[in-house]
């Protein structure tokens, strides 16, 4: 990808994948699944002293249709599995996910019958993120890890992720 | 049904003039404070010695680890994260772990496994921003566990301060001995030895 041109201004030139991966990941659109307490986290990332929208994702509203990226903040139970699939089938292609903290990546502390051990065995994890919960550092620490994703082109929306390990700590 | 009379606007207020220069003066205010947000990438936070960062394993000087894979802190860890597999070896401490792994998936940073440990061997680092696409690269094997006890040192400083209470004091107990005045109030249930993991905490626990 290039900038070309003089005095009068310039173009973006480039391969049609790489200027959509280049606009894709500075306005990932953030739908807030805010399940817990990591959701009290995810809300001061958006506020001032974090500032999100330094990164082109501060528009954070509760609009599946609207959005690129899945930020799942929390614990997910069993229970709320099916509205969470349901959420991520209504968002457009392509889309990312990002599981933020160790309940939403592992199941976490809660080892038990009610609690979905890990997103991921629901739908496709691009990002995972330690800390539970994260500070907000480490959720843009991840949101910066995923544009780095976004411009190789191996997220899952891309369809060339690395290769996952299934049945870790489940 | 509850009817709510709504209160009937002066001119002024009618022109919505007056709150509109509120709104403006609040705005040009706010311009000239401070700016609250803190750069993240370029300006990163300063972690103090009492953050709970990750958990990791402290080394020595030789190279080893300190730990003596006695399981305590496989035990308390509340989501079991951390598994390990002792061997044996011809150090002073004669055991060792072959494999210590802990799931940073699984970490909740509670600090349990610092506070339990005898040997001061596996403390809370500053390491607080992982993220990754795999979860088999949070896995931390020995390999990434260790860390130089220089590095460690803040933390090693912190914990000894913040634990010295708990901890039995061998000149105090010697005068205590000398001076035969046993003034200890047990808290414990008399008669019953306490567990391995609390008699670390002298005899007052």
């Amino acid at each position: 990808m290039a900038f070309e041109g003089g005095e009068d201004g310039f173009a973006v030139t480039g391969p049609l994948d790489q200027l959509l991966a280049w606009a894709r990941k500075n306005s990932l659109w953030p739908m807030p699944l805010g399940l817990s307490c990591c959701a009290i986290e995810m809300m001061s990332t958006i506020g001032p002293r974090f500032d999100i929208s330094r990164f082109g994702a501060e528009v954070a509203r509760f609009s599946p249709r609207q959005s690129d990226v899945m930020i799942v903040a929390g614990t997910l139970t069993w229970k709320m599995a099916s509205v969470a699939r349901r959420i991520y089938d209504q968002m457009p292609n392509p889309k990312y996910v990002i599981s933020m903290g160790v309940c939403a990546s592992s199941g976490g502390l809660y080892r038990n019958y009610a609690v979905v051990p890990g997103v991921d065995r629901l739908i496709p994890v691009d990002v995972y993120t330690m800390g539970c919960p994260p500070r907000p550092d480490t959720l843009l620490n991840a949101l910066l890890t995923l544009q780095k994703k976004i411009d190789k082109g191996n997220t899952h929306a891309s369809g060339n992720p690395r290769p996952a390990v299934v049945g870790l700590g489940g | 049904m509850v009817l709510v009379k709504q209160r009937k606007l002066s001119l002024g207020e009618r022109f919505y003039f007056k709150t509109v220069l509120v709104g403006l003066a609040y705005t040009i205010k706010n311009m000239f404070k401070k700016k609250v947000t803190r750069m993240y990438p370029e300006q990163k936070l300063d972690p103090k010695p009492s953050f709970h960062g990750v958990p990791v394993l402290v080394q020595d000087k030789d190279g080893n680890a300190k730990c003596v894979a006695c399981g305590l802190c496989e035990f308390v860890c509340p989501p079991i994260a951390i598994s390990i597999t002792a061997t044996e070896t011809d150090r002073r401490i004669e055991r060792t772990p072959k494999v210590f792994e802990i799931d940073m998936l699984r970490c909740i940073e509670c600090g349990y496994c610092e506070e339990v440990c005898p040997e001061e061997a596996i403390v809370m680092s500053q390491e607080y921003e992982l993220t990754g696409d795999s979860r088999a690269d949070f896995r931390w094997g020995l390999d990434k566990l260790l860390v130089p006890e220089s590095k460690l040192k803040p933390r090693l400083d912190y914990i000894r301060k913040m634990y010295h209470r708990f901890r039995a004091d061998p000149k105090k107990e010697a005068t205590a001995a000398s001076v035969t005045t046993p003034t200890k109030t047990s808290i414990g249930v008399p008669g019953i030895k306490p567990h391995a993991a609390l008699r670390r905490y002298g005899d007052n626990y």
